[in-house]
């Protein structure tokens, strides 16, 4: 089954083209990687599956449903959750206060809560998340430490555990290992398939060839602006195309 | 503070018990200033805190610069003004009716204005209370532009007139105490989580879900509104108003005790007001110019050596 479907996805910034008829399809519960030398145009694609740039022109069908006009948090309300390239994180609050916000639209509102406090059980229920997520994630023993004072491999590991608050679908990852240290980069892909184990489909965008090779099932590759290949990595590595202009 | 909820709180927790002690101190500060020049000031210092409490939530809250506040108060001040010297509304009435009109002119300024990063709203709300001032000057047929309203009539409880400034003081501070218990819940709901993950980082706390546009104006709104309640107090307490009271220097002086006393928490905004207030009071009868220079580096200082202003000092002093 398809997750998400991407059809003539085009941007132009102005004159320039970033992205032009683009084509995806996103499978539920794979591990889909998108490569491509820099200004390819993966970001760009990546921010208009997330609503964070809006389409020259194109469509983005989530589960069914049309949601290229929708705005980001709709989207994350939807299931379509992502992480970003420059590190974002709540960074002067500790890692838990960062994992209990990320879980905010579990949390629910209204005027009586406002005002008489949310119900024990809620209360509970969303600390039970929060804890569930700092230890799937590992990071019990930095709970309390600020997020600013992280090392850099593990702030990028807390960037992916407030997006699993949101309770993801189709988790969107920005270079997640990028500049991480070998161990680091095995610490985060092995969560990577840990999070997929658990049913999440995950699309990762990533400059480093290798990372994706090594864990991606299927990947697509893309250079200025345009998909030049799709398939496994085997066929990927193969394809002349590629080679040539990626691979060298 | 934590954000993650805890089912099992204390009923007197420290912070509680702290904050009853502050409380009965303000109760008692009256006995201790008998100078009537000293009591007046007392009710402007309470004034000016429910206006910075206010300001608090939009600017140490949902963490966007608000240089309007004291526009919003005076649409406050001459809503119930106005209500009651034409209409003959009381105060009561006057200060829902000072609350409706700020909130709504925030949201009207709020709606578009928040769509914008974080500077261009920093010069609408600059530009907006620039515009309320001239608006305030120049709408005669309402606010007598520069003679301003006089004879507001006191507040009154039944039959009883609030005239001195003793029982006036108090009835402030029961604004005040209903402000801050509002904060409180604010801040502990998921609203103002939502609030400090949008001050902490927008376009992530966009991406987990949270409505940041919606949420902002909310923050915008709720502040003007507490402004509203505190253009009431003032109107009613001088019972004269004129444009000159609600400028942008005024705008800025908030902003700057908010800054000082701590932005984002609950202490540091009563906190900076009255150091400023009275710091203001005592160097204006020095040399007004002074003055304002001192609030300009005051506020360089605390950027430099304290962002999170006096709290912060506190808390790091705590922390150690």
């Amino acid at each position: 089954m398809n997750i998400l479907e991407v059809v003539g996805l085009t941007k132009f910034f102005g004159g320039y083209k970033a992205v032009v008829d683009f084509d995806m399809i996103i499978k539920q519960g794979e591990l889909l990687g998108l490569v491509g030398p820099n200004g390819a145009g993966k970001t760009t694609v990546f921010n208009m599956i997330t609503g964070f740039i809006t389409p020259t022109k194109g469509k983005i069908i989530f589960k069914g449903k049309e949601i290229t006009s929708l705005k980001p948090h709709k989207r994350a309300a939807l299931g379509i959750v992502r992480t970003f390239q420059n590190t974002e994180l709540f960074s002067s609050l500790t890692v838990e206060d960062n994992v209990t916000l990320g879980c905010h639209l579990m949390e629910k509102g209204g005027i009586r809560r406002f005002f008489f406090g949310e119900k024990k059980d809620e209360i509970s229920k969303l600390r039970e998340r929060v804890n569930e997520i700092i230890s799937f994630t590992g990071l019990e023993n930095r709970r309390y430490h600020r997020a600013s004072d992280l090392p850099y491999g593990e702030q990028r590991v807390l960037e992916i555990a407030i997006a699993l608050g949101a309770n993801p679908t189709l988790l969107l990852l920005d270079e997640p290992v990028a500049g991480m240290n070998p161990a680091e980069t095995k610490r985060c892909m092995g969560l990577l398939h840990q999070i997929i184990e658990k049913g999440t489909t995950v699309l990762l965008v990533e400059h480093d060839m290798k990372a994706v090779m090594n864990n991606c099932e299927r990947v697509i590759v893309m250079n200025a602006g345009e998909k030049l290949a799709e398939g496994t990595p085997s066929y990927i590595q193969a394809h002349p195309e590629v080679i040539r202009s990626y691979l060298g | 503070m934590k954000l993650l909820p805890d089912s099992k709180q204390p009923f007197l927790s420290k912070t509680r018990i702290f904050s009853i002690i502050i409380f009965l101190f303000a109760i008692l500060l009256p006995l201790v200033i008998v100078d009537d020049y000293f009591r007046y000031l007392l009710v402007i210092t309470a004034i000016n805190a429910v206006l910075v409490i206010g300001l608090d939530i939009t600017l140490g809250y949902a963490g966007r610069i608000n240089l309007a506040q004291a526009g919003f108060w005076g649409i406050g001040a001459y809503a119930s003004a106005v209500a009651s010297l034409n209409w003959g509304i009381p105060f009561w009435g006057g200060v829902v009716f000072a609350m409706i009109l700020s909130a709504a002119m925030a949201f009207f300024i709020g709606y578009p204005s928040l769509k914008l990063a974080g500077h261009y709203f920093v010069i609408i709300t600059f530009v907006f209370g620039i515009i309320l001032t001239i608006l305030f000057n120049n709408l005669l047929s309402i606010t007598r532009g520069p003679m301003g309203l006089p004879g507001i009539p006191p507040v009154a409880i039944g039959h009883y007139q609030i005239i001195n400034r003793v029982p006036y003081y108090y009835l402030t501070l029961f604004f005040i105490l209903l402000v801050m218990i509002f904060k409180y819940k604010l801040i502990n709901s998921r609203l103002g989580r939502a609030l400090i993950a949008i001050r902490e980082g927008e376009a992530l706390a966009e991406s987990i879900g949270i409505n940041t546009h919606k949420y902002k104006i909310f923050a915008f709104t709720i502040s003007a509104a507490i402004a509203g309640i505190a253009g009431a107090l003032y109107a009613h307490f001088l019972s004269y108003i004129g444009p000159s009271s609600f400028t942008f220097e005024q705008s800025m002086e908030l902003f700057t005790m908010n800054l000082i006393g701590g932005a984002g928490t609950m202490a540091g905004p009563i906190i900076g007001t009255a150091l400023l207030t009275v710091f203001a009071e005592v160097a204006r009868n020095f040399s007004p110019a002074l003055a304002r220079i001192a609030f300009g580096l005051f506020l360089v200082l605390a950027i430099i050596f304290t962002p999170k202003g006096i709290m912060g000092l506190i808390e790091k002093v705590r922390n150690r």
